[in-house]
């Protein structure tokens, strides 16, 4: 256990030093702050001093060091645009983010679970088909096309829901939905399939010819088993969802760590920008970690090493 | 042989147009074994799968003339009738106790768990029984052993788990369904012993079902032959060995006789595919592979009679090549 800790946090540190990198890069390819900072008419002499103000006159390399260096002593930097403290900024923001996560992904979950198991029951029954076509459709609606519509129908012309913001406990139901209409898709087709395959286990057959109640076969037997690769992929969507709700987040004004980070981008606010990533890319290495520690609790087979 | 534990006439089982079973009849009586030799597709498994009651009804069409287990019939019991039955009544091993073992229950749970349901034991009795009755089952160090998994066991062990699963319901007949094949040779022999010693000690009705008639010479009273979802020959064991009627049974035992060959070949002794199952046989199912068929062959042989208890499948009985 303690040798797979080791080896997945040496493994986390890269995926994390791989994820800086690329996001400072891509980020100096966007074009020189300096312009979006001051006013138009500003002199050069003042435009220098910012520039070595802000550290942005030492060449990249340096920069990068120095941001490494900064950042392993839990020191972001400053947002160029806010004056504040990075990671008191996404901090805040994460929050929100979670928040909107996990209403999600507990409606992914939830969802996903009934309806691919009662596929998984009913197949080959109208029931089944016309779960397959929601999870069809599912994957096939862009969810900004569908936070849109729903904006259209249940904020402007019904009126029941707030359109935006997250003022209200109620404010999270829409881009909840939104949000989480993919996951559910692919969780409950996983789900269907892994649970059709259980079923015709020679172990199901087993419990049945020990007598065992039909509800202890499925939700005992089956179920647990079914739940598997379901584990695996529900951390991936947890993951996802994180990222997805950079779009969402900017559809329904939700002041979550997705619009700091398109912000960011907006205003070539490299710092806030790089801070925004690394947290969200480290959330989602945290997360795929438990994912593999829940694992060794379902399945004895599954040994950390 | 008084009131038989297990009563079947003329079962016929079909999966949509596949006709698996046609027209089985069998009896076992207390402390009795059955032997039930056939190659795959010969509907062995089907047949003995419709003793339990556990075909998929939307997927199999079971019907008999009787179906009966400890004078319960089967084909009309309810769902409640049947999980009483399952593990209680009629005990269960399948061929490969990897897949037929829940992987992610430990060896004792997965005991205890037939003895929570049909022997009304608390939590804490069904642990120990699940203890002593992998003791019985010659499991050595039985305690840790319970809080093991499947995956922890070696094949002969997860076999020797299986069985202490089928007995823990205490029933009075016994199905093993090739509890042997997927074991190796010196393994296999430990559980026919164990398997024989439980059967006598108990007095348990017991059905081998295997393709391997050169082992039934050991376990079985009787054996009986299926052929084509049919049975073609039937038996008390030492007389089948002796005096086999049937050419099919001929031809299984041909093989038979050279133990020292390895598997592979044994299986292309009697040359042929038996015939297909989802479209009418007519005449003898075995026929067309037979070297002894003639003109009589186009119409299907009945089970005729070749001595006390032992009959036929075959036209050669009346009229000799």
């Amino acid at each position: 256990m303690s040798t797979f800790l080791v080896r997945r946090l040496f493994s986390a540190c890269l995926v994390l030093l791989g994820v800086s990198l690329a996001t400072f890069m891509v980020a100096r390819s966007t074009g020189d702050p300096i312009t979006l900072l001051v006013p138009s008419n500003a002199t050069e002499a003042a435009r220098t001093e910012l520039r070595a103000h802000l550290g942005l006159d030492q060449p990249a390399p340096v920069q990068y060091a120095l941001f490494l260096l900064h950042a392993v002593q839990g020191d972001l930097g400053s947002s160029f645009v806010y004056k504040q403290r990075v990671l008191d900024l996404v901090v805040n923001r994460l929050g929100a983010t979670f928040e909107l996560a996990l209403a999600a992904f507990a409606i992914a979950l939830v969802l996903g679970i009934g309806l691919g198991m009662l596929a998984a029951l009913k197949r080959n029954t109208v029931v089944d088909f016309a779960i397959t076509a929601f999870t069809m459709m599912g994957l096939a609606i862009p969810p900004f096309w569908l936070g849109l519509i729903l904006i259209i129908v249940f904020a402007v012309r019904l009126q029941v829901l707030p359109v935006s913001g997250s003022d209200t406990a109620a404010a999270v139901i829409l881009p909840a939905i939104t949000l989480s209409l993919q996951s559910t898709a692919r969780l409950a087709r996983l789900l269907r399939s892994s649970m059709i395959e259980v079923l015709e286990a020679d172990y199901i057959r087993t419990a049945r010819a020990k007598g065992l109640m039909g509800r202890r076969v499925l939700w005992l037997h089956a179920f647990r088993n079914a739940l598997i690769p379901l584990v695996t992929m529900a951390g991936l969507e947890l993951g996802d969802l994180i990222s997805s709700a950079v779009v969402i987040e900017a559809i329904f004004a939700w002041p979550g760590l997705g619009r700091l980070a398109i912000t960011a981008v907006a205003q070539r606010d490299f710092p806030l920008l790089q801070g925004a990533v690394l947290v969200a890319a480290a959330c989602f290495v945290t997360i795929n970690l438990l994912v593999d520690w829940l694992y060794t609790r379902i399945d004895p087979r599954v040994v950390l090493r | 042989m008084s009131a038989p534990l297990l009563a079947m006439t003329n079962l016929q089982v079909r999966f949509g147009a596949l006709h698996a079973v046609r027209g089985v009849s069998l009896a076992v009586g207390a402390g009795e074994s059955l032997g039930i030799v056939g190659e795959s597709g010969s509907g062995k498994s089907a047949t003995m799968l419709s003793v339990m009651g556990l075909h998929d009804r939307r997927a199999a069409w079971v019907g008999a003339d009787q179906l009966s287990v400890g004078g319960m019939d089967v084909l009309s019991a309810g769902e409640d009738q049947l999980r009483a039955l399952r593990g209680g009544q009629v005990g269960m091993v399948f061929q490969d106790p990897l897949s037929a073992l829940n992987p992610l229950f430990t060896a004792g749970f997965q005991i205890a768990e037939v003895l929570r349901r049909h022997r009304d034991l608390d939590r804490r009795q069904a642990r120990e029984g699940a203890v002593a009755l992998l003791a019985q089952v010659g499991v050595p160090d039985p305690k840790r052993r319970a809080g093991q998994y499947p995956h922890q066991f070696s094949g002969g062990m997860r076999q020797r788990v299986m069985i202490a699963t089928a007995l823990a319901g205490e029933p009075k007949l016994l199905i093993a369904d090739e509890p042997t094949t997927a074991l190796d040779v010196t393994v296999q022999a430990e559980i026919v012993r164990l398997i024989q010693d439980i059967q006598e000690r108990s007095r348990l009705g017991l059905v081998w079902v295997t393709h391997d008639l050169a082992l039934l010479a050991r376990i079985a009273d009787r054996v009986m032959v299926l052929y084509a979802g049919q049975v073609v020959e039937q038996a008390p064991a030492a007389e089948l060995y002796a005096r086999p009627r049937h050419p099919y049974t001929v031809g299984l035992l041909s093989t038979v006789a050279r133990l020292d060959q390895p598997r592979g070949q044994r299986a292309r002794a009697i040359p042929g595919q038996p015939p297909r199952l989802d479209l009418p046989i007519v005449g003898c199912a075995f026929a067309p592979r037979c070297p002894l068929r003639f003109e009589r062959c186009l119409e299907a042989p009945p089970l005729i009679e070749t001595g006390p208890d032992a009959a036929a499948a075959c036209w050669r009985v009346e009229t000799p090549a």
